[in-house]
């Protein structure tokens, strides 16, 4: 499986980004990723963002295995509570780069 | 006997209310007539206080009296919003000082609107200021941590305490505060879509007057006044000098191990079109930013007297599709009005950032 987080938005506005494989994870790194993206409960492609809501950062989180490609859009607002933990794993693997 | 009629509640109150309550039966009526307003008063501001606490909804409302009505809630390091009720308008300063900047620059940020503007509050109707402080986000293990960012959520302000290695807590900066309550304004106003160039514009604004509230604050000319955002809740180091720097754009930081190069452009043709940050808001604001400081720096004095105005009076116009040339015409229009040494310098700047009306 492969995830990846483009992370932007926030007061700051900058753009930070992680890409894993877990192939090349351990076992036990492999296992509690897996974990986390199944606990996350994000199971379709969409884009979810607040109307109304300003300087939330947001979250592009983009997950590919064997049987699909999902991509999905949530900021500090709309992410699910299930979700925050797995954003969390990947923010703190996050480094910043320029904008793509 | 000195009337305390500035106390709000009588626990805190130097006259106990046993006191108080004797005054009110007094045979002056003059005393008699005090005490019981008195009391009334204080019935009322607990009344209000447990109604803040239980349904802060209700404090969307007009501030009977037209001034300023603020409210500040603790969400406790956690990510409840608003939280618990600490600060009330006209409570002295406690301990927290969170509460007490998101209180006073909320203050700050009203006076500069009323004042320059004689706009009552956000929506021009007195609606309550409400911020929360301490809000925290949660992190891969599921525990609370402080959260690094201030945002607007369509009714409140909220503030974290940053995580002690980038970002100190969101309270500290005048600047951050002014921007988050414009982004409030906005709301009233232009409510500029909040993607590609129209959302620029609205990030833009609310820097044209979070920045300009601090420079009134404490007097100091276009000329002399930094033009950086948000020094005030960033660690500081040789890499890194604030969140975004309005007359150099792109220079905020740069090569920093934790958040990397500024990425806002200076003008429009490194204008950014990916769809990162709802297609650039924060990114392409610098080029309107620096047209409004050219602006300021061409007419000298104070930024807030005529750029301030011709600016304020462009967001009264503008439509919630606006694009930065819709901006930038309207400006020059609305600068006319101010004479030509204005809209010669509206129009100079706009060019000098590849916008040529």
């Amino acid at each position: 499986m492969k995830i990846r987080l483009v992370q932007s938005g926030g007061l700051l506005g900058i753009v930070k980004a992680c890409e894993i494989d877990s192939s090349a994870l351990g076992a036990e790194a492999a296992e509690e990723l897996e974990r986390l993206v199944r606990g996350s409960g994000i199971s379709s492609s969409g884009e979810h963002l607040s109307e109304s809501a300003r300087d939330l950062y947001h979250y592009e989180i983009t997950i590919e295995d064997e049987s699909r490609t999902l991509s999905v859009v949530f900021d500090d607002a709309s992410l699910p509570p299930a979700a925050r933990p797995m954003i969390g794993y990947l923010k703190r693997l996050a480094r910043p780069e320029p904008p793509g | 006997m000195k009337p305390h009629a500035l106390c709000r509640d009588p626990i805190q109150c130097i006259i106990p209310p046993y006191i108080t309550e004797r005054l009110a039966e007094s045979p002056d009526a003059a005393v008699r007539s005090r005490e019981i307003a008195n009391v009334k008063a204080a019935v009322a501001m607990r009344a209000m206080r447990r109604a803040l606490q239980v349904m802060p909804e209700l404090v969307m409302s007009p501030a009977p009296t037209g001034k300023k009505n603020r409210v500040v809630y603790d969400s406790r390091q956690t990510d409840r919003l608003p939280g618990d009720l600490v600060r009330s308008e006209g409570q002295p300063a406690g301990p927290d000082v969170a509460v007490n900047e998101a209180y006073d620059f909320s203050g700050d940020t009203y006076d500069f609107y009323a004042t320059l503007f004689r706009r009552n509050s956000l929506d021009d109707k007195g609606i309550t200021l409400v911020s929360s402080v301490h809000v925290a986000e949660v992190d891969w293990l599921g525990n609370f941590v402080p959260m690094s960012n201030a945002f607007w959520n369509g009714e409140q302000m909220a503030y974290g305490d940053g995580d002690g290695s980038v970002f100190q807590r969101f309270t500290r900066s005048l600047d951050v505060v002014g921007h988050e309550l414009t982004h409030g304004v906005q709301q009233f106003t232009s409510n500029l879509t909040y993607s590609g160039q129209s959302g620029a514009l609205n990030e833009h604004f609310s820097d044209v007057f979070g920045i300009l509230v601090r420079q009134w604050r404490r007097g100091e000319t276009a000329l002399k006044a930094s033009w950086v955002i948000g020094a005030d809740v960033m660690i500081l180091t040789p890499t890194r000098r604030g969140i975004r720097d309005m007359e150099h754009p792109g220079t905020a930081f740069v090569n920093d191990p934790d958040i990397g190069t500024d990425p806002q452009p200076a003008d429009m043709s490194k204008l950014y079109t990916g769809p990162a940050d709802r297609g650039g808001v924060h990114i392409n604001s610098g080029i309107p930013n620096r047209a409004f400081v050219l602006t300021a720096k061409a007419l000298q004095g104070n930024a807030w007297d005529v750029a301030g105005r011709i600016w304020f009076e462009t967001l009264l116009k503008l439509k919630a599709s606006s694009q930065f040339l819709d901006c930038a015409r309207l400006t020059a229009q609305v600068a006319a009005t101010h004479g030509a040494a204005a809209k010669a310098a509206v129009l100079t700047a706009w060019k000098q950032v590849g916008i040529t009306v």
